[in-house]
């Protein structure tokens, strides 16, 4: 059974767990499949070539499939665009369920059966100063490197710097998938609302306590502008106007490969999403009568959402429904659950 | 080997080329490889205030040097705008979301030159997002390498 740990602690097994996900990573990263962009119909973008895809690629496809696949298909029933994946109540189990099918692959190819992939706390580091927070330890060049630099953002320090770790998929401006082959892209911290004269940062403790205090998982309307933890913790309820909170926050934050939905790209996207699961691990625990809803017997339209609704898998023949993703004690722990 | 006391769905082992041929089975049909174009993008926001109705019809094309971004735009009841090719973000204009596209793809939207300098030598940029990029076709296909075939 895997142990979940905070990447930046200090400890040897947390030490450990940050090796282990950058070897992982790069093992994932260079195990090349019999399979093409070309194969998949990927288009190309300009001035590149078609792409052999590795098994690290095959979950940054699963990502997209899944949250262009609308829940429902009409905009008129679904006039905030809730995918299968983002926008509704099944945000959290399906990137629980998409984090364990990664689990074990790194668990195959590190040869560690215990293998949990690591969280960064990145609350903790939130409650630094703004100028801080891009030279906190995760970003470190035995982590996950730095922040990109140049006008395109490049990635050139660390262990994902562009010699060494290849982005081979991305999505156009129009959000079709094409093959490429540049470096990992970053841009820390630049996206600021013209309302705000200065720089945001990172999520603080004080926000996730927040989040942490709503009483019901979701509600109606199910999407974007529904109140409830899942809400909070995808990022949909915001600080500010134009400012999100908490999951969504670290995207922008991070910004270049992570901005798209193409975002798994980074491996940063696994460390983000751990905390995130961790987060709902802990909220768990502290409502344990709070049921996940959406039940089975709202409207068809919540399908893909609803407590024994199959999630979309493209990797595999079966998927789970949320209800069997919420407890998985015997799959996984955290080694903290004080998130706030 | 599924591992004592799982959950009757886990299926452990799952090796890459199980992956593969899934995912490659899940391909999208030829007609439906590209994500659904919505150009115009019409947005229909609806509310009952104070026992009225109240029914907000917008239509959104967004150019970027003269050249339609075709993802699907939406905007929420408080006025966000939402651009799903940027899943995580959202804005308080069109205009930042405009914005917000040009910063996020770099090769399709170059950095150039200030309005009204003059080029002085040297060739022409051409912004890649208006050439049409050349497909180079593989070798064989998934199929026929799979059966061991060149």
């Amino acid at each position: 059974m895997g142990v979940r740990r905070n990447i930046t602690s200090n400890s040897a097994a947390s030490i450990a767990a940050r090796d282990s996900y950058v070897r992982g990573v790069l093992a994932l990263k260079r195990e090349m499949q019999n399979l093409t962009t070309a194969d998949l119909g990927f288009g190309v973008a300009p001035g590149q070539s078609h792409q052999q895809l590795s098994t690290w690629e095959f979950f940054v496809i699963w990502h997209v499939r899944a949250m262009g696949t609308m829940t429902p298909a009409s905009s008129l029933a679904n006039p905030r665009g809730r995918n299968a994946a983002h926008r509704g109540p099944v945000f959290l189990p399906w990137h629980r369920w998409f984090m364990i099918l990664l689990e074990w692959q790194f668990q195959r190819v590190l040869g560690d059966p215990n293998f949990g992939i690591p969280y960064w706390d990145w609350a903790a580091d939130g409650n630094n100063s703004i100028s801080q927070q891009p030279s906190r330890p995760i970003w470190s060049t035995n982590a996950m490197g730095g922040n990109g630099t140049g006008t395109s953002g490049n990635v050139n320090s660390g262990p994902f710097r562009g010699s060494q770790f290849r982005i081979r998929i991305e999505v156009s401006p129009d959000g079709d998938l094409r093959a490429t082959d540049r470096p990992l892209r970053r841009s820390f911290g630049t996206f600021r609302p013209p309302q705000f004269g200065g720089p945001f940062g990172l999520p603080n403790k004080g926000e996730v306590g927040d989040a942490m205090d709503q009483t019901a998982y979701d509600g109606a309307d199910w999407d974007v502008e529904s109140d409830g933890f899942r809400n909070w913790c995808e990022g949909w309820t915001p600080v500010a106007p134009g400012i999100s909170m908490l999951h969504n926050r670290i995207h922008v934050w991070i910004g270049g490969d992570m901005g798209p939905s193409t975002s798994p790209n980074d491996p940063a996207f696994f460390l983000n999403h751990c905390n995130v699961d961790r987060m709902w691990s802990a909220w768990q625990a502290r409502n344990p009568t709070r049921p996940y809803v959406p039940s089975s017997t709202e409207s068809n339209n919540l399908f893909r959402h609803r407590r024994n609704d199959t999630m979309v898998s493209v990797l595999t023949q079966f998927a789970p429904t949320p209800a069997q993703v919420l407890n998985v004690n015997q799959l996984y722990t955290y080694d903290s659950l004080a998130v706030d | 080997m599924r591992k004592r006391n799982q959950p009757d769905y886990i299926q452990p082992d799952l090796q890459p080329e199980d992956l593969a041929k899934h995912l490659y089975r899940a391909r999208p049909k030829k007609a439906k490889k590209k994500m659904a174009h919505h150009v115009p993008t019409k947005i229909l926001r609806t509310e009952s205030y104070k026992g009225h109705d109240v029914r907000i019809e917008t239509t959104y094309k967004i150019t970027i040097d003269g050249k339609a971004v075709k993802g699907h735009l939406d905007v929420t009841n408080s006025g966000q705008v939402h651009y799903h090719p940027l899943p995580n973000r959202s804005t308080t204009s069109a205009i930042e979301m405009a914005r917000a596209i040009i910063d996020s793809f770099p090769d399709d939207f170059p950095t150039s030159r200030k309005r009204g300098r003059k080029r002085v030598g040297g060739k022409k940029k051409i912004s890649p997002y208006k050439t049409k990029a050349k497909k180079k076709k593989a070798s064989s296909s998934y199929r026929t390498r799979r059966k061991g075939g060149k």
